[in-house]
């Protein structure tokens, strides 16, 4: 049985706007596994994003508590949740969000710097690496602005591995790309579970749904059912797909 | 099509202000600085000039003013100058010279007593705050009235004794401070020489005393101010008017020294030339400043907002209705705060003046000069409006489809020169590849900290040519280099006098000078003459070795058209010579009406025996100079006079030089505060999203920060840079024009490299300073801005 990686018990948040106050998150109490694909689903609205970011100490929770590795990080200061984000945690977002003003391979190696656990040699060449394993050698010396959707998108994965997290937050990795990108991307992830990475994914592409080993469906901010499945392989792809699409049906999606 | 459009560019412009507020208030308060400068000086400058001018008119000051004494029958000598075609009359002010002392501290020239006749010079007196006149029109026995700068000069106040040593005997006369008056000539602390209100009986005493001691021992002597008034059919020059008196009558032979009425209100207004001369500078720096800041804030909010332009534009919205709603933003922060700044010089315009008035001598007007002032801000709103219409023209150019369509992206160019990102100095390294990338951003601040730096550096450079006391200044308003001067008025013993002053401080070197008034070709002015001619500041040319050889300086060059090689006539006391111009020489005495000459020259036409000669000395401990003065005055009193290389003006200038230094820096960081608002806010609103990819990959808020201080310290620090070569390079030529109006011929400093640095560390640390203060608002940057901006 794998460990928990996450804890979360009773988790709130709720945003206040003008003295408005909107409950996002309503008492989600959910671990995450070491080695698991977690996805995360749900209709628009039903709190996903708020969700992964809570999880991952990047928006404040407003009540409840939050575990990494049995370490209590929803009280961590900013220097503290700072160093967990270099350390232990890697980040995908949806728009790919790398720095305007360095290259795919700067962008990389920035996040392995600020990170005190290799060497700057080290960093250097696991960046090289990690883009050479993303296929994107050739644009590792352009500006983001000068590559693909697809490209940046591989190497904000290879920044977001650098430093060998113990999990990777992944926010609609795949929203903004094509169906050919979509793919690669989906591969590259899927490929990294296979090697033990940890990975928490928000998406609402029924085609990302399949790759995760665990589904959770979120609805109104609670999670509302969990969802079981064997590690992703290509040949298993259509019966995964009829089996989420049958899960989903029986929450009315 | 939108409907209601004035209400709907009204709603636009509200938003406007409520979100650009930073940089409409960064604007307000640097129009407020500019108006407040401009129309000071405007008000100084004006006010100065034509008050001066009224005052000596209704003083009855003419186009020259000749001291005489020693003259048998005044009457005769004014009877013979309006005899002249070009002499309209001559007015005469009788008055006593005498050496005074007030509270211990002797004089270091002569004073001028003057009987109070109110009916023929109505001379005004102020009230005891020195912030208005009272109308007393008697002085009283034993009461005597001062110039307002005796203040700043003595510390003299009101009801203190002021001492006239009549003789070498006991013959003193004390009065008592009574009260202020404006004296339009003398009353400046600029000046040596100081006149002296005193009652008619008084003056009557005094000059029945003064006849009664023997010519051995008076030192007092009677004299007059003869008041010379141009016809209005002559269109005779001042030096050609006063050549022509010289030459025609015998006012020469009684002249103790003459001044044209444009040479006294240069003498009057000097100070108030500087510090109007100086805000006029700093306004020229602060409308450059702003047009550049301008520029940069509009090029980034177009950019930002270039979406919003866009859909506005879909919505009906048409160019001319954005750039209306974007014109009035900025004119509302500019005109605003030229209000203000107007309004803030009209109510401090009372108080400049009060301030002033002990270096000045005058309490200066506060009319307000209206017109100029809002001809002048209305020259600068055109200057500024039609830069923003030029820059805003850019929304003209935005289209509602390339929004729609996405065509219009932020794609970055290659970066042309690039910087390696070294783990070691992370934030410097991403501070440098913001720089390298962002160059047109950063290039307006880089420009201001060039002229920052460049203005400091050359008011720090003048403040270093004064020198911390004066001494600078002194040096180049003296005939040549001393740290004392002793004078015989009588035979003494120079060896004894030197025994004492060698007690204090070892002689380094001595030289013997005289000043005497001579003509030059019919014009009045000062000789200087030396016993060894090396001693003077050679400008061009060679000193004057041969006896027929003169220095002429710069202003005399120019005033007698003459140049190197020419010949000059130089008379004094009836006899004259012929002298050649062997060089341009560096004294500014007289504002540069002056020549010199060796001893062997001046034997030619004056007598080189009597007590006319100054020792001067050079000392090797200057801070003894004034004990070593007050040692020799209480050991000789009267058969000597003594001086240090001092003079009472410089106290006022030297305070003034400080008071400027000490604004300017508070004024530059007040400055850089605002350059910062706008730029910086700018700059995080621009970078927000790489602000939090940077803190999403672990960057903290004080890494981030500092990145974006070390923007601002490499940008500055490279403008500084630039700032100091320039300074180096043209300061000196720069301050040389505008000194040349005092007469000094030339300006120069001795390079220091503490001196140049120092202002562009200071602006470089200012700056920093500021950019970390401003940059907290990083701390409020959440990663989740990126999914939700």
């Amino acid at each position: 049985m794998s460990g928990t990686l996450i804890s979360g018990q009773n988790i709130y948040k709720v945003f206040e706007q003008r003295e408005q106050k909107t409950q996002i998150l309503q008492d989600i109490t959910v671990d995450i596994l070491e080695g698991d694909f977690t996805i995360v689903m749900g209709a628009s609205g039903a709190g996903k994003s708020t969700l992964l970011y809570a999880l991952s100490g990047m928006d404040k929770i407003t009540s409840g508590t939050l575990k990494y590795k049995e370490k209590k990080i929803s009280d961590f200061s900013e220097k503290q949740m700072a160093e967990l984000r270099a350390n232990e945690f890697g980040f995908v977002f949806q728009q790919t969000h790398l720095v305007s003003n360095l290259t795919l391979l700067e962008n990389v190696a920035v996040a392995g710097y600020i990170s005190k656990k290799n060497g700057t040699k080290e960093v250097q060449a696991r960046a090289r690496k990690l883009l050479d394993q993303m296929h994107v050698e050739d644009a590792q010396n352009r500006l983001p602005s000068q590559t693909s959707g697809g490209e940046g998108q591989r190497a904000a994965i290879a920044r977001a591995l650098i430093n060998e997290p113990g999990i990777v937050f992944a926010d609609e990795p795949t929203g903004a790309l094509n169906k050919s990108n979509t793919t690669e991307v989906l591969n590259i992830l899927t490929e990294l579970h296979r090697n033990g990475q940890s990975i928490l994914m928000v998406t609402h592409d029924l085609r990302a749904v399949t790759r995760g080993n665990r589904l959770l469906y979120i609805e109104d901010g609670k999670i509302i059912n969990e969802l079981n499945l064997p590690p992703y392989h290509e040949k298993d792809e259509k019966s995964r797909e009829s089996t989420v699409n049958n899960w989903l049906a029986s929450m009315k999606w | 099509m939108v409907g209601g459009g004035t209400m709907n560019i009204a709603i636009l412009l509200k938003r406007g202000i409520q979100k650009h507020r930073g940089v409409i208030i960064g604007l307000f308060v640097l129009q407020f600085l500019i108006s407040f400068s401009l129309t000071t000086a405007l008000t100084i400058f004006t006010n100065s000039g034509s008050y001066v001018r009224h005052e000596m008119e209704r003083l009855g000051f003419g186009n020259i003013t000749a001291w005489v004494s020693n003259v048998n029958g005044v009457e005769g000598l004014v009877a013979e100058i309006e005899s002249l075609d070009s002499v309209q009359h001559v007015g005469v002010q009788p008055l006593i010279f005498s050496g005074y002392s007030i509270k211990g501290t002797h004089s270091d020239d002569e004073g001028q007593l003057i009987a109070y006749t109110p009916d023929q010079y109505p001379y005004k007196f102020l009230n005891e705050s020195m912030r208005g006149y009272h109308n007393s029109t008697s002085i009283d026995k034993g009461e005597i009235y001062i110039s307002p700068a005796m203040k700043s000069v003595y510390d003299v106040d009101i009801g203190d004794t002021v001492r006239f040593e009549l003789s070498r005997t006991d013959d003193i006369k004390e009065f008592t401070v009574k009260g202020y008056f404006e004296d339009p000539f003398m009353g400046s602390s600029m000046i040596d020489m100081k006149s002296f209100l005193i009652s008619s009986s008084d003056f009557e005493e005094l000059s029945d005393q003064i006849s009664q001691i023997s010519d051995f021992n008076v030192l007092a002597r009677e004299g007059d101010m003869l008041h010379v008034f141009e016809s209005r059919t002559s269109n005779l020059s001042p030096t050609d008017f006063n050549m022509q008196i010289n030459t025609q009558t015998n006012l020469g032979s009684y002249t103790e020294f003459v001044y044209t009425s444009s040479s006294i209100y240069g003498f009057m207004l000097i100070l108030q030339n500087i510090f109007a001369g100086f805000l006029f500078a700093f306004v020229a720096v602060l409308i450059i400043v702003s047009i550049i800041l301008m520029g940069h804030s509009i090029s980034n909010t177009i950019e930002l907002e270039f979406k919003d332009y866009g859909i506005l534009k879909t919505l009906g919205y048409t160019s001319k209705h954005l750039k209306a709603v974007q014109i009035l933003q900025y004119l509302s922060g500019i005109i605003s705060g030229m209000i203000a700044g107007l309004i803030g010089s009209i109510f401090l315009a009372g108080t400049v003046s009060a301030l002033t008035i002990t270096s000045t001598g005058m309490l200066m007007s506060t009319e307000f000069p209206y017109f100029r002032c809002i001809v002048a801000l209305l020259l600068i709103l055109v200057i500024l409006s039609s830069f923003i219409g030029i820059k805003i023209n850019m929304i003209s150019h935005i289209s509602p489809v390339q929004i729609m369509t996405g065509e219009i992206s932020n794609i970055k160019s290659a970066i042309k020169i690039k910087n390696t990102i070294q783990r070691k100095c992370l934030s410097f390294s991403l501070a440098m590849r913001q720089l390298l990338s962002e160059k047109k951003r950063y290039f307006g601040i880089c420009i201001v900290s060039t002229l920052l730096v460049f203005f400091i550096a050359v008011v720090q450079r003048m403040d270093t040519w004064i020198g911390p006391n004066g001494e600078g200044l002194m040096d180049t308003f003296s005939v040549a280099d001393h740290d004392l001067g002793v004078q015989p008025m009588r035979d003494v013993d120079m060896d004894g006098i030197e025994r004492i002053i060698s007690s204090y401080a070892d002689i380094e070197d001595t030289y013997e000078i005289a000043m005497q008034g001579v003509m030059v070709n019919g014009v009045n002015y000062t000789a200087n003459v030396l016993n060894d001619s090396s001693w003077f500041h050679i400008l061009s040319g060679k000193t004057c070795v041969e006896d027929n050889e003169i220095l002429i300086t710069e202003y005399v060059a120019k005033d007698l058209s003459v140049k190197i090689g020419d010949t000059l006539t130089v008379a004094h006391n009836g006899k004259s010579k012929d002298f050649k111009i062997s060089g341009i020489y560096q004294c500014a005495n007289e504002m540069g009406a002056n020549i010199a000459m060796n001893r062997e020259a001046y034997s030619k036409i004056g007598d080189i025996n009597s007590y006319i000669w100054c020792h001067h000395y050079i000392l090797s401990d200057h801070s003894m100079n004034d004990e070593i003065m007050k040692k020799l005055q209480n050991t000789y009193r009267t058969d000597i006079a003594v001086h240090t290389n001092s003079w009472s003006g410089l106290d006022g200038i030297v305070s003034t030089m400080h008071l400027i230094i000490y604004l300017m820096y508070v004024i530059v960081i007040i400055f850089i505060f605002i350059v910062i608002l706008l730029t910086g806010n700018n700059l995080l609103r621009a970078e927000q999203r790489d602000l939090a990819i940077y803190k999403s990959i672990g960057f903290t808020s004080n890494k981030i920060r500092m990145a974006f201080t070390f923007r601002f310290g490499i940008i500055v620090a490279i403008g500084s840079f630039i700032g100091i070569v320039i300074s180096n390079v043209t300061a000196d030529s720069i301050i040389s024009v505008l000194v040349k109006m005092f007469g000094i011929g030339e300006f120069h400093v001795k390079f220091s490299l503490i001196n140049s640095i120092m202002p562009a560390v200071f602006v470089t640390i200012i700056f920093m300073v500021f950019a970390f203060l401003i940059s907290h608002k990083i701390k409020k940057v959440a990663v989740v801005d990126l999914i939700n901006p």
